[in-house]
């Protein structure tokens, strides 16, 4: 019999039966807009604003330092043409420093950025993934950068990078923090004035919370201007009906990983040492893991190396698909392309190897069954593919 | 019959049963990121969306490929109006009109800032622009027109297949947002030749948090720049995972609209025309907002004289019902819509809006007559006016 076992959680993750019992009522009897001023409004504009607490509560924020929007994209686009646009308005300041291994939507914002007279520069990174202080240090200009981003836990390698550390550097420099914690966020504990963060962006359906839900956490004071005018919802900030049902079940998401978090840590450390362990086994020298010791167990990124195998990460992803495993080659929203990942090269490796590279990604869902399961795939898949 | 009577249909509509439906596999079960192109979770999901893709465009005369989904109307108006400005170097002047929804004026007046001329057509008493006007103000700088379909305030009617006429003979491209206007009536794009339309599915019965535009497929290609940067989704115009449910839903509300629309849209106006006759015959110092014939079936904004109207709101609290555009409540300057077609102050303040929906009835209409005719005769009585 073949199984199906989803190990592609950081793509997406399935919505946690409590978060789907708890939107439901904004599908149905609470579909009121909450802009509205009768009771149907209202009573969906209290559940928003309780969500907003939660959310907040969460990070250790403001209620109003948080702003709904459709997802991790617009919460990581929201906040860096804001705080970029408002404060070159503000101080003539155009210089954004940022990293090598950003997820798609940050890289692809500062290069918009960049058409527009921005002067973006990204650092280089450590052969694991992960930022140096000293050479961030040294793109930083006091007097001419205004923004220092740099991506918290990394989408295709787990590796965590020291955010406090980073936004001392950018405030010594008199320059605005902010953060992309798609991947950190409802897994590891963030304090948002701890960090020392200017803004934070996350999103819902990485958590088992629903697919157009994110947030952006930026602080107040921080200058911001919106990405989408209309109505004056979100303080201004973000024009558009909210989506009731999608926020209220972001926060639910977000009250069960709140509770879980520790539990669910060890439970996914669990499946990650006994995935390493299992590849190890089965081959220390052509089987790589990458992304050092400081990451989230969440994400595990493989590479099979080319002298050794036959390794083209889409002809595995399928031999793997037919044996009922999930993975993937890298970021979603690249998967189906060819190109090769720019976090893989980024940190040192050769075309080749980013080519044969997998993420497989957890979630608290998954079982030491299925880790087994793969395994027995994978070594299936070691002696099929090996040169 | 159920209190509140919900009455408030342009602000939002309460998704039918059938579409909550369609979605529930899509939470749970088909939970993939549509972009997943290595499983066959990624496959599910992906595939929902393409057939989606090809129900929302066909229910407008449109092919898939033309549609981007988006998270609402708002941000499809966003990126309209300023992907088509910001991509298109040369022409800088944009003509829309005074009665816009907020996410069109608001989107406008932020390219004024940037150095934009953007050209605001009045509109007469009925909220009526006149296409020899606009005609005229089209100029050799001018590169886009914005006229919404319908009125969200008002429910006037635009001559949109008239207005894309005069665009294209003149060469400059025509934007719609037909938010109020899908599902109300017919909308098929290859009769208008519009080369951009915003919508969205929580004011025809689907979920909110979903909305597309319809970007024409002409050559040489439209061009517009993303208001979302990423992964490159929806033919990079739009980044960001895809709201699968959402999507199914948005999908499942059209397919119901075009198999129930024709008699579903007599059934309301027959009630709405029901809503205002008893209105007027229990009620005199009564006006009608809107056009007489040119307006939505189911809107009905009305000015009521000599009465205070947050006293009368406050007296109709089992009736759901708006002031104004739900984005523009508590705004102290009252309605831009209404300003603009010439009311003077004591009736641009006393104005309610009723937008009829599919689960409304007639007895909930005539409870509706009786409370509103009964309130402001009792508030007329007491003399509590402005």
């Amino acid at each position: 019999m073949v199984k199906k076992v989803y190990f592609d959680n950081a793509a997406s993750t399935p919505l946690h039966p409590k978060v789907l019992e708890k939107m439901l009522p904004y599908l149905s009897e609470y579909f009121g807009n909450p802009s509205s001023i009768h009771e149907a409004g209202r009573k969906v504009r209290v559940a928003i604003e309780e969500a907003r607490e939660v959310v907040a509560g969460f990070i250790n924020a403001d209620p109003a330092e948080i702003y709904f929007v459709s997802g991790g994209t617009e919460a990581n686009n929201f906040p860096l043409f804001g705080i970029a646009k408002t404060e070159f308005q503000e101080s003539g300041k155009r210089g954004i420093v940022s990293s090598k291994t950003e997820h798609h939507c940050v890289l692809e914002s500062l290069d918009e950025l960049s058409r527009q007279g921005f002067e973006t520069i990204l650092s280089d990174v450590r052969s694991d993934s992960s930022l140096e202080t000293e050479k961030v240090k040294s793109l930083l200009c006091a007097g001419k950068t205004s923004l220092l981003s740099v991506i918290h836990a990394n989408n295709e390698t787990g590796t965590i990078n020291d955010i406090k550390a980073m936004a001392e550097l950018a405030h010594e420099s008199k320059a605005w923090f902010h953060s992309d914690a798609v991947q950190s966020f409802g897994k590891v504990p963030i304090d948002v004035k701890a960090l020392g963060v200017d803004a934070l962006s996350f999103s819902s359906h990485k958590i088992n919370g629903p697919k157009g839900a994110g947030a952006a956490f930026v602080k107040s004071g921080t200058p911001l201007s919106p990405l989408i005018f209309g109505g004056s919802q979100e303080r201004n900030r973000r024009g558009g009906t909210e989506n009731p049902a999608a926020i209220i079940g972001f926060a639910e998401a977000i009250k069960i990983s709140s509770e879980l978090m520790e539990q669910n840590f060890e439970v996914v450390r669990n499946l990650r040492s006994k995935f390493v362990e299992g590849l190890f086994s089965m081959d220390p020298v052509g089987i790589e893991i990458n992304g050092g010791n400081d990451v989230i167990p969440y994400v595990l990124s493989v590479t099979f190396r080319h002298e050794y195998y036959n390794s083209d990460a889409e002809a595995m992803l399928i031999y793997l698909d037919i044996n009922g495993v999930a993975a993937s080659n890298g970021a979603a929203c690249t998967s189906g392309t060819l190109k090769p990942s720019h976090v893989i090269l980024s940190m040192g490796k050769t075309i080749e190897e980013a080519r044969g590279t997998l993420r497989f990604s957890f979630g608290s869902q998954n079982t030491p069954e299925e880790v087994e399961y793969a395994l027995e795939i994978l070594q299936k898949l070691t002696l099929k593919f090996r040169k | 019959m159920k209190l509140p009577v919900y009455l408030d249909n342009h602000s939002t509509t309460r998704p039918d049963k059938r579409v909550i439906e369609a979605m529930l596999p899509y939470f749970n079960e088909h939970y993939g990121n549509p972009s997943s192109q290595g499983h066959p979770f990624g496959w599910a999901a992906s595939s929902a969306v393409e057939s989606a893709r090809e129900i929302v465009a066909s229910f407008i005369g449109a092919k898939p490929e033309e549609i981007i989904f988006t998270s609402g109307t708002t941000e499809s108006n966003n990126l309209a109006l300023k992907g088509v400005a910001l991509a298109v170097g040369k022409r800088n002047h944009i003509i829309t009109t005074q009665v816009e929804h907020p996410s069109i004026l608001n989107a406008a007046r932020f390219l004024e800032k940037m150095g934009y001329s953007v050209t605001y057509l009045p509109v007469d008493r009925f909220g009526m622009i006149d296409l020899e006007r606009l005609e005229n103000v089209i100029s050799d700088s001018t590169l886009m027109v914005s006229v919404m379909t319908a009125n969200n305030e008002i429910g006037t009617i635009y001559p949109v297949e008239e207005i894309a006429v005069i665009c294209s003979k003149k060469g400059v491209l025509f934007h719609t947002d037909a938010a109020q206007a899908i599902g109300r009536m017919e909308f098929d794009l290859n009769r208008i030749q519009a080369d951009l339309v915003s919508f969205s599915a929580h004011k025809n019965y689907g979920p909110k948090g979903i909305g597309a535009l319809f970007i024409r497929r002409k050559s040489p290609r439209l061009k517009l720049t993303p208001l979302f940067h990423g992964g490159g989704q929806e033919k990079e115009l739009r980044s960001g995972t895809l709201n699968t449910p959402a999507i199914a839903g948005f999908a499942k509300c059209l397919e119901i609209s075009r198999l129930e629309m024709e008699s579903e849209n007599k059934r309301i106006k027959a009630l709405r025309d029901r809503l205002q006759e008893g209105i007027f015959r229990e009620l005199d110092g009564i006006y009608l907002n809107g056009h007489p014939e040119k307006r939505l079936i189911n809107n009905l904004n009305i000015s009521i004289k000599n009465v205070n109207i947050d006293r009368l709101l406050g007296e109709l609290r089992d009736i759901a019902v708006s002031t104004g555009s739900a984005c523009a409540s508590g705004s102290p300057e009252g309605s831009h819509v209404l300003r603009a077609i010439g009311l003077e102050n004591d009736l641009l303040r006393a104005s309610i809006r009723f937008g009829l929906g599919r689960l409304n009835t007639e007895e909930e209409i005539d409870y509706t007559i009786s409370r509103v005719a009964g309130a402001v005769k009792i508030l007329r009585d007491k003399g509590i006016r402005d």
